[in-house]
């Protein structure tokens, strides 16, 4: 895109907005931690009378963050990666294939994001309890649960989010490619997958981020082997005490490996190639 | 050359195509075939999933909306007896904690959710647009519009509350000590402008998520679409209204939709924000109905009220799908 | 190879009985070898840190398995999580063997009837009720039922306040009386840096929190002879006893001015203990905030009791803490109350109230080491309020509509007052009662 005189300046107003919006809690969150506990409760002061790293020290005693970490890492990239797949093969049959189950499969996934989540939360448990009795297998506190549950949990909008993307993109390149003799599977995997790699990011993106921060379903689903990171985080909130600054030290050390994540992948976000592949 | 009075969809002049022969027909009902059983397996692990994890709860939790289960059959909730309307009647009762409220906070989440959603996609559509043209440091920033969206809402809820205490908060700090905009500090977590503050954390905590999709969806407009246009002489907000928007029409009109969704079933923010009982001027409908049903054991009022809302919301999302997604290349 | 008929249908009824046993669990634990048996153990956080909590819970469940070869796995729950896990495990019958729970859910528990009765066997597998104080046994009693609950930690109400505020003021001691108790107040409310903003007041409390609102109405409301309900459980919030006990705690904000009306949207205890700490509120009324004033090297405090008119009645504090249940469908329910009578030994009752600065529910556990002699002033206080002072919040199985409602009600009050309305003490107790009945 050509960018005129206008959209620059426009664009160095806004994104400095747009800055200091997001970083304004963010730096209450980031001070707090390296204040001490008596430096927070009264008036909000911006610079740290005394900075201390101690908080950064504690946290990890404070809750089992280790081993929350590890949980958490485990259930939601695994839940991730199939969520992800089956939502490709789903999407791409809602967006390119003409079937009669279609609009009502489609309508019917949407319905559960109509539903709050505490509904769901009981009669989930009980099947899980029922499954355990009846074949044994454990997916109460394992983390099978959990990653089924997660798993299921963000299909919904990213195979509408795939389905609206996958649209938007000229049925040509397939059609191209199939001509070619790759089939239909071939065409997915080699021309549109790359192409409709923007899309399956993003998605990737929301499905571990909402893993990764879930808190209903994990307060039930694990115990303590299996207990995930924002368990801990509430965790730290109680009659006994508050530790403020430990509670804000372990959420930067919960949002990095997101941010890490997400600064090496978000280059491919947007390397979408031109459409001009299928002159 | 594609101009701008055209929708830039419209797709070339084909020749004229020989009429179908009998053959054709043939491949292409057989094409058909085997896209409809290839449809099968390909939706099978996502239906199958749905269903249990999802669908058979919901029904579960749709057949509690007509039970009168409580603390006192929660035991052998399989038997809790069948009582018909009577939760919805007597959560609808004007004279009881959430009948009273009921519309009044249905209609105050409505205008949550569409200023909320407004906001937040006109900030994530114009980090979108400016992140998607080419600047130095647009990888960092891009990561760092992300953090509100990646760090846990329980603690970005918190800092926001931190920041609008009445008394040491650093938004009062700011408005009356160095600005001198107001005279006396306002309570920003009670009383009517807790309303407003809920809306901005929201808004704080999901524009990212709207940047987000919307980057994705930019990716699928090409490049040489603009320089087309702009050696037409459109500028660049022109390219922005009839190429971009109408272009990641489909992608956007999803995310509206969910958005909208989820945002209506609010229930995380407010309770950080404000403790477990939401002042009333920004009390929303999930957290009304949970607190008054699901709180007190009363899973037959809760289930009632959530599926009057379900009815609600399928409702309105059939219209909005209707009207605003198109039919695109489906053949049902 | 033809197995014959009868051997196939004996081998078929053996195979069903087979499955059916191990469907449906063991059998009963009667004849258990105490070295196969494993319970599990919901304890809650009681300390800042979850690892605390695990440590302190774990060490006693070590020693009651040293004693009886019993294995007990521990799992601290943080509160926040705890009312779903019990949801889950009550509905589906898959739960721990022993639960700890807050003393003010007892009668909505056991009224989903998923809990064994602490009697006949049970109570012989526990060691009996004699060494409990009296006031914590009866107090998880729900009246007209068999007793569930087994009190495992108590705690009350007390008057904590500054003592270098009140040095500075010049007053000598604390408040007895609600009229001493305004009047200290007032002399603690004042503009200590001149710029014409109170900055320092008399009483800090969340008037945001539910649960401390509904306490403090309970308290307030008994001494004026009223309660939240009557005997036939209807709800009587709006009585003119227990509006008069609602007004005195609403007063201290809206008349008395002791109570600075930006705590309105407090809803945080530890908020208002910082307030106390950081000398912004002079007095707070609290169950037990030892840990959090350790946590932030703060000296400066003293205990005292509730005040109480003369002539009033005398109660000071619910009797507050920590009780636990054993589950019906536990299949250890003997082991499970072996070691609630374990952890309600004086010996242990000694060790975890040392731990966590909370009252044992066992008279003679006040005598023993490591609690006895610990250097606790305030144990003195606490238990007498505990064992003269104190009554038990209802025991009605809808107290979890009651407690939100009242709480909330009061809670309206401070905001309305806070945002420049009126409190309508009496209009929001009468609508919080026509809700409830």
């Amino acid at each position: 895109m050509i960018e005129s005189r206008a959209f620059k300046v426009s664009r160095v107003i806004v994104l400095t907005l747009l800055t200091l919006f997001v970083l304004f809690p963010l730096y209450v969150v980031v001070s707090t931690s390296i204040k001490p506990l008596s430096d927070i409760g009264g008036q909000f002061t911006w610079i740290p009378s005394t900075i201390t790293l101690q908080p950064y020290i504690d946290m990890w005693n404070t809750v089992p963050l280790l081993r929350y970490f590890i949980n958490s890492l485990i259930v939601t990239s695994v839940a991730t990666v199939f969520s992800v797949l089956i939502s490709i093969f789903a999407s791409y049959a809602l967006a390119r294939l003409s079937f009669r189950a279609k609009r009502p499969f489609s309508l019917i996934i949407l319905s559960t994001q109509m539903f709050p989540g505490i509904l769901f939360l009981l009669p989930l448990f009980l099947i899980f309890t029922q499954i355990q009795r009846l074949i044994g297998l454990q997916l109460n506190g394992s983390y099978l649960g959990l990653i089924i549950t997660y798993m299921t949990f963000t299909l919904p909008f990213a195979i509408w989010m795939l389905t609206g993307y996958l649209r938007s993109i000229p049925a040509s390149l397939e059609e191209a490619s199939m001509i070619d003799g790759t089939g239909r599977m071939g065409a997915l995997f080699r021309v549109v997958l790359p192409v409709a790699r923007p899309g399956i990011i993003a998605v990737t993106v929301y499905s571990f981020i909402t893993g990764w921060s879930e808190v209903l379903f994990a307060s039930i689903l694990t115990n303590n082997a299996t207990r995930t990171l924002p368990i801990g985080l509430q965790a730290h909130s109680n009659e006994a005490d508050v530790l403020w600054n430990q509670l804000m030290a372990a959420s930067i050390f919960v949002s990095l490996p997101i941010l890490l994540g997400f600064l090496f992948v978000q280059r491919y976000l947007v390397a979408g190639l031109s459409a001009g592949a299928v002159k | 050359m594609t101009s701008l009075v055209e929708s830039p969809e419209a797709p070339p002049e084909t020749p004229d195509a020989p009429p179908p022969t009998r053959a054709h027909r043939w491949g292409k009902s057989l094409l058909a075939l085997r896209d409809a059983r290839l449809a099968v397996w390909l939706i099978v692990p996502a239906a199958f999933l749905e269903l249990i994890i999802h669908i058979i709860p919901m029904l579960l939790g749709v057949w509690i909306a007509f039970t009168d289960l409580d603390q006192s059959n929660i035991r052998n909730w399989l038997q809790a007896p069948f009582i018909g309307l009577e939760n919805f009647f007597r959560g609808l009762d004007p004279s009881n904690a959430i009948g009273s409220e009921f519309f009044a906070t249905v209609g105050r989440t409505a205008i949550y959710v569409l200023v909320v959603l407004a906001l937040s996609w006109a900030l994530g559509m114009a980090g979108a647009v400016y992140l998607n043209s080419k600047f130095r440091g647009r990888g960092l920033l891009r990561t760092f519009f992300l953090v509100p969206y990646a760090i846990p809402s329980y603690v970005g809820t918190i800092a926001w509350a931190f920041m609008f205490n009445q008394r040491d908060g650093v938004i009062n700090q700011i408005l009356v000590d160095t600005l001198g905009l107001l005279p006396e500090r306002p309570f920003w977590l009670i009383g009517d402008l807790s309303f407003i503050s809920l809306i901005i954390v929201s808004v704080w905590s999901l524009w990212p998520f709207a940047f987000l999709m919307l980057l994705a969806a930019l990716q699928n407009v090409p490049e040489d679409v603009y320089e087309a246009a702009a050696l037409d002489g459109a500028g660049n907000w022109k390219q922005f209204t009839r190429i971009t928007l109408p272009m990641v029409n489909q992608a956007n009109a999803v995310l509206v939709l969910i958005l909208g969704l989820w945002l209506f079933n609010q229930f995380s923010i407010p309770f950080v924000l404000f403790g477990p009982a939401s002042p009333d001027q920004a009390m929303l409908v999930s957290p009304l109905i949970y607190q008054n049903s699901f709180l007190q054991w009363d899973f037959g009022l809760g289930g009632a009220m959530s599926f009057l809302l379900l009815i609600a919301l399928l409702i309105v999302s059939v219209f909005y799908i209707r009207l605003v997604l198109p039919k695109g290349k489906e053949d049902d | 190879m033809k197995i014959p008929m009868r051997t196939a249908s004996a081998l078929g009824a053996l195979s069903v009985v087979a499955i059916a046993a191990g469907l449906a669990g063991c059998s009963s634990s009667g004849s258990e070898n105490p070295e196969d048996i494993t319970l599990t153990w919901w304890a809650t956080q009681q300390s800042a840190s979850i690892e605390t909590s695990q440590a302190v819970w774990e060490a006693v469940a070590g020693r009651f398995t040293d004693e009886t070869g019993i294995d007990v796995e521990v799992e601290v729950i943080p509160w926040a999580d705890l009312y779903n896990k019990i949801l889950g495990a009550v509905s589906s019958g898959s739960g721990p063997d022993l639960l700890n729970i807050g003393t003010t859910w007892t009668s909505s528990l056991q009224d989903t009837g998923a809990f064994a009765p602490a009697s006949g066997e049970n109570l012989d597998a526990m060691g009996g009720s004699d060494r409990f104080v009296q006031s914590a046994w009866e107090a998880a009693h729900v009246p007209d039922t068999e007793q569930t609950a087994v009190p495992l930690m108590s705690a009350v109400y007390s008057l904590y306040y500054n003592t270098a505020l009140f040095e500075a003021a010049g007053i000598t001691e604390p408040p007895a009386t609600w009229d001493e108790f305004v009047e200290v107040g007032k002399q603690l409310t004042v503009d200590t840096d001149g710029d014409g903003q109170i900055d320092q007041w008399g009483l800090t409390m969340p008037a945001a929190a539910t649960t401390q609102n509904s306490h403090m109405a309970f308290i307030l409301g008994q001494q004026e002879g009223g309660s939240f309900v009557d005997e036939d459980g209807n709800a009587t919030l709006s009585s003119p006893a227990q509006v008069e006990g609602v007004t005195r705690y609403v007063d201290f904000m809206t008349t008395d001015k002791i109570w600075s009306p930006s705590n309105a949207e407090t809803n945080l205890i530890a908020d208002a203990v910082d307030q106390l700490i950081d000398g912004t509120g002079a007095m707070i009324f609290h169950t037990n905030p030892l840990a959090q004033f350790a946590s932030r090297d703060f000296t400066d405090w003293a205990i005292a009791p509730v005040p109480v008119d003369e002539g009033a009645e005398e109660v000071r504090s619910l009797v507050g803490g920590t009780n636990a249940l054993v589950f019906e469908d536990s299949p250890h329910k003997e082991a499970a109350f072996q070691l609630l009578g374990f952890i309600t030994s004086p010996e242990e009752q000694a060790f975890i109230a040392n731990e966590f600065s909370v009252l044992p529910v066992v008279t003679e556990a006040y005598d023993l080491e490591p609690y006895a002699g610990n250097g606790d002033d305030t144990i003195a206080v606490r238990q007498e309020t505990l064992a003269d002072a104190s009554a038990p919040f209802p025991l009605v199985p809808n107290i979890g509509e009651i407690e939100p409602a009242v709480g909330n009600a009061v809670r309206e009050m401070f905001q309305a007052f806070a945002t420049g309305g009126d409190p309508d003490i009496e209009g929001r107790l009468q609508a919080a009662d026509a809700q409830l009945n």
